[in-house]
């Protein structure tokens, strides 16, 4: 996302008035959370439910809470749709565990996930179970936070998730494939993950499980390697360099 | 979804198929679902549709990098809507009617048809417009997702801005079938034709105007959406003011023709209000400012001379007959146009001058008659008319009465206009400027100002002010003081000033000292200390006088020398420089270098004089004393012995206390020592006591042919003046029904517009005093700046004096020549202009 602020189109006669946008800087992640006003209780009665994917186990929050801190609620809840008038939201493509951290989120404004300490779990471990449970839940969670604009809870996910590989010191694999199917090129999310794959992954990971990476994510890994790497630095990769063309040729009979 | 996945560590799971990239078919998918819901939020059946289900196909979409495809397909979609279904609606609403108004045609169709018409187009712009407001929130929420990454990566206008646009495109400016006219022209015409209706006094729906204004005003010429580039502003703003402008110059000229300046005055300022009340109803605020500039340049500015030169309603009727009302108007109107106020300030200078000058022909021609009849009164003094003491005493008091009416005229004048000022013209300071120049103007213009204002004074502190409260008298003194900043003579008003204070002072006809000195601080506020020194002085002498004499009484009780005659001496000490002696009587008795000639005093008197003198040298030793003989009076005890033969009062002894002026007292006293029958001739009065003959004339009249106090007989026994060769002698059968009588006094006592020829005196003196004034000024600034060109000279002169007068140049350039034939300057030789040095 572009670090301007989203034009809001407000029209003097406009019988809904649109909800203002959050600035946000989605390019840097912020050192310190932003400290963003709590949403005050004005009105303690207003409820809205709000159901994940096709479960029915509903989850009744206050209103003032998720319209202050999703935009998109806030047009849902206030319109003439169905969600205006049943003032009920069905979050689809999501998990009951999603919207009961963000639920968790938006009244504490912490993250209900289990910390790690310092170790290094044995591959196929419980633990390693465990770190890839929250791993994809975190990235879930960022996923559900970027479609209804709840980009506190994003840039949080986000330290979570370089948090666990700090302490775990494993990449998420797992999710590669997940975020790439669920968000749009250059996204913060997406930029982690290729970061982290191409200052920590050895060459020959690469070789073992290179297959399995989505195609455009193996895309964005050459392009910062390349980057990272300009052309009047790569000289000893010129087919020419050291023992030159030799080493392409086949032996002669 | 995470959920399902395969539990591979640090493995990735193998793609599934057509998930990775858009996918032409699933895109096709989404839009579909998009499309119905957006035609079903355009027919107003959002109800039926899930937010969610919207929300999360435009979200796919986008993820699915296919943002500007449906960026796109949205605007399509809205092109399409506005062309089948928007705009056949308004095009039905334009009748032919319309189209013709707006070409400018002539329809033969009322106005109330129009009207009618008129707002069936607008109600049904109206509810497009907010249709289209209301459809594109709601897009706009639905499509946040499209909005705030796609439309913002791709720095393109938020889908909002971008339908806007669209409506202004495919309705506003969409071409009507078979003619070149847009709906913005209709839209333009409608508005326009209606505000005209109500210029004229239909009532018109505001309120639909107002809305399809808001409309123009939420609309721009381009997406960037630039303040200044509402539609409001660049298309119907400039359409509105030429139509007003048009407008407001037809009226003006119609309300020239046909009206008069009042009716003008009271138009425009309805037009103003109700412009302004239609910025805030009908249009936008946006365009106060300059519809106020329109009726100002087209009702105020275009014909303001003509209408303020209106006969019988421009500003000379509205000032004479004090047309409040029209004159705040039009005061308020001027402001409007012109900061400088000109024409305001140039009719009322106009007015004031004129209606001063009128006060001063009155004046002047009042006077002419009077002075004419003084003198005819004068000559005829030969004839020994009976009634000539009191008609000359009318002519003097007719010429006060005159004189005091010119300052009360000057003060009403100054109260009409001060009035008018505070009421009409809000205490504007720049008016206040050009009032009081033109006041000063025409005050100056009458050369005897000085002297009028100064008798003004003087009445009012005679008894003018007797029985009036302190507020009052305040008054009195602020209108003095107000006249006497106009003067521009200030030291004409001094001399004056001075003259009637010391008659005031010495014959005890000031009413309150307190007042009197009031006014002097006043003056001293008003011109400064330089000007008022001498009057102060005047009043010091006085009360040490008071101390003198009762200190002398005392000095001669305690001497215990009863034996003397009893003389009571009450005695005034005048010094020199603070009194006018000339304008106190005693130019007669002046000798040509300045100096009294001194009357011979009885004996009686001298031992007085010398007894006082002792007194007062003992502490005040160097000073000089000159006895004024002129000045002062004495009380007489007389008897009058009964005459033998006579019946009634002539058979007894009478006993009189007359009250003499002093130089009475010195004549009297020679006929105590002659004999019975025994007379004196005029020459040998004269000689025994040296009083100059005028005055001797004067005083001989008083005593010997005014019956009032006739204590002398004279020979001949005519009313004729005395003159050389009268005899005089005691009468002994001089009776009064009074035992205290006050001789009268024919010259001097009383203060009075001066004659001609004492004025043309008082002039000269002044003139001279003005000559050494400015002696020393240029002396002055010639020491100080060594050499100075003429004009800067001049210029320099005329400041430094501006308190005190204007001086005349002739005189300046005399006193130079003068000065330089003196050696105190000397012309620079050489200099380009002429140039002055000073010589040490």
């Amino acid at each position: 996302m572009a670090s301007t602020q989203t034009p809001v189109a407000a029209p003097s006669t406009s019988s809904t008035p649109l909800p203002s946008t959050p600035t946000i800087t989605s390019d840097a992640l912020p050192q310190n959370r932003p400290e963003r006003k709590v949403s005050s209780l004005k009105k303690p009665a207003e409820l809205v439910t709000l159901y994940a994917g096709k479960s029915n186990e509903k989850f009744v929050v206050h209103k003032e809470f998720v319209t202050h801190y999703s935009p998109v609620l806030r047009a849902a809840f206030s319109s003439d749709f169905i969600e205006g008038q049943t003032q009920t939201y069905r979050l689809e493509d999501t998990t009951e565990e999603a919207v009961r951290l963000l639920i968790h989120w938006i009244y504490t404004q912490k993250l209900d996930i289990t910390k790690f300490d310092d170790w290094k779990p044995a591959p196929e471990s419980p633990e390693r179970f465990a770190i890839r449970k929250q791993n994809d839940s975190l990235a879930n969670h960022w996923v559900l936070a970027e479609k209804l604009f709840i980009h506190q809870l994003q840039n949080l996910a986000i330290e979570e998730i370089e948090d666990i590989r700090v302490c775990s010191r494993s990449i998420p694999l797992s999710v590669c494939r997940y975020v790439y199917q669920n968000t749009s090129a250059k996204n913060p999310l997406r930029r982690l993950l290729v970061d982290q794959c191409a200052a920590y992954i050895e060459a020959d990971k690469y070789e073992r499980i290179g297959a399995d990476f989505p195609q455009e994510m193996l895309i964005d890994l050459v392009t910062v390697y390349a980057k990272t790497f300009p052309i009047p630095q790569r000289t000893h990769l010129r087919p020419t360099s050291g023992v030159g063309l030799a080493r392409y040729k086949v032996d002669e009979p | 979804m995470i959920s399902g996945r395969g539990r591979g560590g640090g493995k990735i799971r193998p793609p599934r198929r057509g998930m990775i990239g858009g996918d032409a078919s699933d895109f096709e998918t989404q839009w579909d679902i998009l499309c119905s819901a957006l035609r079903e939020i355009h027919t107003k059946n959002a109800s039926t549709l899930s937010f969610e289900q919207i929300y999360r196909a435009s979200y796919k979409i986008v993820l699915k990098k296919q943002g500007d495809k449906l960026y796109d397909r949205v605007k399509e979609f809205e092109e399409q809507w506005f062309g089948t279904t928007v705009m056949p609606k308004i095009r039905s609403l334009i009748t032919p009617n319309l189209v013709n108004i707006t070409l400018g045609g002539v329809t033969g169709v009322t106005a109330n048809e129009r009207r009618m018409t008129g707002e069936e187009f607008l109600k049904g712009l109206k509810v497009s417009w907010e249709d289209h407001i209301t459809t594109m929130n709601m897009t706009t929420d639905v499509l946040m997702y499209m909005d705030r990454v796609y439309c913002t990566d791709n720095r393109k206008a938020s889908i909002f801005t971008t339908s806007m646009g669209l409506y202004r495109d495919h309705i506003l400016r969409s071409q009507l079938t078979g003619s070149d006219l847009i709906t913005f022209d209709i839209l333009n015409s409608v508005v326009l034709d209606m505000i005209s209706m109500e210029r004229d006094g239909d009532v018109i729906n505001k309120a639909i105007i107002r809305s399809c204004i808001y409309m123009l005003e939420g609309l721009y010429e381009s997406d960037e959406e630039n303040e200044s580039e509402k539609l409001y502003i660049t298309t119907f703003e400039p359409a509105f003011l030429n139509a007003s402008r048009e407008f407001y110059k037809k009226e003006c000229a119609t309300l020239l023709r046909d009206s008069d300046a009042s009716t003008w005055l009271r138009q425009t300022k309805r037009r103003l209000t109700e412009e302004e009340t239609r910025t805030q109803t009908t249009i936008s605020m946006l365009t106060s400012q300059k519809i106020a500039k329109v009726i100002e340049a087209e009702m105020i500015s275009s014909h303001l001379s003509e209408f303020l030169a209106m006969e019988g309603s421009g500003i000379k009727a509205m000032i004479e007959n004090d047309r409040y009302e029209d004159l705040t108007l039009l005061y308020q109107m001027i402001t409007r146009v012109d900061s400088t106020k000109e024409p305001l300030k140039k009719a009322l200078a106009e007015r004031v001058v004129d209606l001063g000058s009128e006060i001063n022909k009155t004046i002047t021609n009042t006077d002419f008659s009077n002075v004419a009849g003084a003198a005819e009164d004068g000559e005829a003094a030969e004839s020994a008319d009976k009634s000539k003491a009191p008609k000359q005493q009318t002519a003097a008091a007719k010429q006060t009465a005159a004189a005091i009416r010119w300052v009360d005229d000057v003060l009403n004048l100054k109260d009409k206009f001060d009035k008018m000022w505070k009421k009409c013209m809000n205490e504007d300071l720049v008016l206040q400027t050009a009032l009081t120049k033109s006041f000063s103007d025409f005050i100056n213009q009458f050369p005897r100002c000085s002297e009028y204002v100064s008798l003004f004074i003087d009445n009012n502190l005679k008894g003018g002010i007797k029985g009036k409260t302190e507020t009052e008298i305040d008054a009195v003194l602020d209108k003095a003081t107000t006249l006497l900043r106009y003067i521009q003579d200030k030291d004409m008003f001094e001399r004056y000033y001075k003259k009637h204070l010391a008659r005031r002072l010495l014959h005890g006809k000031s009413e309150s000292a307190d007042v009197e000195r009031q006014m002097i601080s006043r003056m001293k506020l008003e011109i400064g200390n330089a000007f008022t020194t001498k009057l102060e002085g005047m009043f010091k002498d006085m009360t040490m006088s008071e101390d003198l004499t009762s200190g002398y009484r005392t000095h001669i009780q305690n001497l215990g020398d009863l034996d003397r005659k009893q003389i009571d001496l009450g005695i005034n000490v005048l010094t020199m420089n603070y009194w006018p002696m000339e304008s106190m009587g005693g130019s007669s008795s002046r000798r040509d270098d300045g100096t009294q000639i001194p009357c011979t005093w009885p004996n009686e008197i001298q031992l007085l004089q010398e007894s006082f003198k002792a007194f007062y040298l003992k502490e005040r030793n160097g000073r000089k004393l000159t006895w004024l003989g002129f000045l002062g009076s004495a009380d007489m005890r007389c008897s009058f012995p009964k005459i033998p033969g006579k019946e009634g009062v002539l058979s007894r002894e009478r006993r009189h206390e007359i009250n003499v002026p002093t130089y009475g007292m010195v004549i009297l006293l020679l006929f105590n020592d002659l004999e019975v029958g025994e007379t004196l001739s005029f020459e040998e009065i004269q000689s025994r006591t040296n009083i100059p003959n005028a005055d001797l004339a004067r005083m001989l009249h008083t005593l010997a042919v005014n019956p009032k106090a006739k204590v002398l007989t004279k020979d001949p026994a005519t009313r004729e003046m005395p003159k050389p060769g009268d005899k005089f002698g005691f009468n002994a059968s001089f009776t009064s029904k009074a035992v205290k009588i006050k001789a009268p006094v024919m010259l001097g006592a009383v203060n009075r517009v001066e004659g001609e020829e004492e004025r043309k005196d008082t002039e000269d003196r002044n003139d001279e005093h003005r000559g050494n004034v400015i002696d020393t000024v240029i002396v002055r600034i010639m020491k100080a700046r060594k050499t100075l060109a003429h004009t800067h000279l001049f210029t320099e002169v005329i400041g430094q004096l501006a308190t005190r007068f204007k001086p005349d140049v002739g005189m300046m350039k005399r006193r130079v020549e003068s000065l330089i034939e003196r050696e105190y300057l000397e012309r620079v030789e050489g200099a380009d202009v002429s140039t002055y040095a000073y010589l040490a």
